[in-house]
């Protein structure tokens, strides 16, 4: 999923798309739509609707790509941010009565999928995940719980019948221990 | 707390507090933006998936859908954001175009504003106008009213000029020492007439005021004789009376007629005749 050196980069293609270039924005999809529908897909359980939001997702970056600030952070994370916060509005907008539904048919929180096929398996996540299983369980559990279903910390706290308290250090934590293994690579990764 | 901000997990109160410190705090945003690669690193905890094929052109089909909207809502630049436009400078550009934007928008934007102004404008001036018309056109029959008015206390004080002048003629010739005094009696012809003349013997200035004599037909007039003892009837001027049948009329008397005794008044044809030929109206004789 990562750009080759010899690609465009991707502060290339967002400049591409501030000036109307459609070819940017079609290469922009294609670079990261596996990874970001795979992010939708994974908030949401319903192809329809991470389709409907992956659309909107782009739309938005065609309108505000100019908004998008380099030296501030970096392409990918701004895209990846703008997707999850797409798809955590949708979910909410879905209501709880469906949500409840997706909720009992969805996966135990804290797996971390290592399903992928192996035709887009690809290099970065393994090292994001082999960071994760590094994680203790309930340090990993609560970040995942918080990325993927956009919980607040006193919702997870609810969720896992634990202290508030205990939920906020183990937050904190376990995004420093992360921090702490993805270390040097993280530049490789983003 | 920002480790936590940059996965949106804060309670809202929080959150809040929080970026209100960020607005202020660059070091603070340094670190949320350090934070937030580390939980988008996240992302690949998710299984990769494929997104429907049709899903690509669906996305730039909508994009090119609200770039022509773009267009549409400024056809007057044209602009449509300068999409379409790739080039190293586009960015630059893209920049540029909000602040152009405005411009033909406020004009368009101004421009029902200036018809309603032109309107109110041209609808005030239109009821000025008519208003003034009305005016003008009150005025003008004021003016002529007050024409009319002048022109009929003109007529009335010459009127009144020439009464007052006759009066004052008649107190001069009355007054006068060798004034004499006739007064002439109605025939059967016109019983209820009568009239006073007097006349001047030394200036031969004489004066007749008749009275209660109708106004004579068309084409006649009274003319007034003066009679001597044993000579043919002189003619006096020929006079008419107004609808109340009063007439006054100044004469002046040749040397010859002033010896005469009897004053007749006759109908006669109106540009009068040298001897009488119609019938006595008014007869009186000197005392």
């Amino acid at each position: 999923m990562h750009p080759e050196q010899a690609q465009t980069s991707d502060v290339d293609l967002l400049r591409g798309i501030v000036g109307g270039d459609e070819q940017a924005l079609s290469a922009l999809y294609d670079r990261y739509r596996l990874i970001l529908f795979g992010l939708i897909l994974r908030i949401l359980h319903s192809q329809a609707e991470a389709e409907d939001v992956l659309q909107e997702v782009f739309l938005q970056v065609w309108r505000r790509a100019s908004a998008f600030d380099e030296t501030r952070g970096r392409p990918f994370t701004w895209l990846v941010t703008l997707a999850r916060s797409r798809a955590i509005d949708r979910l909410r907008s879905l209501g709880s009565r469906e949500r409840t539904a997706q909720e009992a048919a969805r996966d135990v929180p804290d797996s971390i999928s290592d399903a992928a096929d192996d035709a887009v398996k690809s290099e970065q996540g393994e090292i994001v995940r082999a960071a994760l299983r590094e994680l203790p369980e309930e340090q990993r559990r609560t970040l995942l719980l918080a990325y993927f279903e956009g919980l607040t910390q006193s919702e997870i706290a609810e969720r896992l019948d634990t202290p508030l308290g205990t939920i906020k250090t183990r937050m904190r934590s376990g995004m420093i221990k992360l921090r702490e293994l993805l270390g040097e690579r993280l530049k490789d990764l983003l | 707390m920002i480790a936590a901000h940059a996965l949106s997990s804060l309670e809202m109160a929080e959150a809040r507090e929080l970026e209100s410190h960020l607005a202020t705090c660059a070091e603070c945003r340094a670190e949320l933006d350090s934070w937030q690669d580390i939980a988008a690193s996240l992302v690949y905890a998710a299984p990769l998936a494929e997104p429907s094929a049709e899903l690509r052109s669906r996305i730039l089909a909508s994009v090119r859908a609200e770039d022509s909207a773009m267009q549409n809502l400024n056809p007057a630049t044209g602009d449509g954001k300068v999409k379409g436009h790739a080039s190293s400078s586009s960015r630059t550009e893209s920049n540029v175009v909000p602040f152009e934007k405005p411009a033909p928008r406020t004009r368009s934007a101004l421009s029902p504003v200036w018809a309603i102004a032109a309107s109110v404008a041209f609808l005030a001036l239109a009821v000025s106008l008519i208003l003034l018309w009305t005016r003008y056109s009150s005025m003008q029959r004021e003016m002529a009213q007050l024409t009319d008015q002048l022109g009929r206390a003109q007529q009335e004080l010459s009127r009144e000029r020439e009464t007052l002048a006759r009066e004052r003629q008649a107190k001069e010739l009355i007054s006068a020492p060798e004034a004499r005094i006739t007064a002439l009696a109605g025939t059967e012809l016109a019983t209820r007439a009568r009239a006073k003349f007097v006349y001047d013997r030394k200036t031969g200035r004489a004066m007749l005021m008749a009275d209660d004599l109708p106004p004579a037909p068309a084409g006649k007039a009274y003319q007034l004789w003066f009679i001597a003892e044993g000579k043919p009837p002189m003619p006096g001027h020929v006079f008419n009376t107004d609808a109340a049948g009063h007439a006054e009329m100044t004469e002046q008397l040749p040397e010859e007629a002033r010896g005469a005794t009897i004053f007749a008044v006759t109908l006669e044809p109106s540009g009068g005749v040298p001897a009488p030929t119609g019938a006595k109206y008014l007869l009186g004789t000197a005392s």
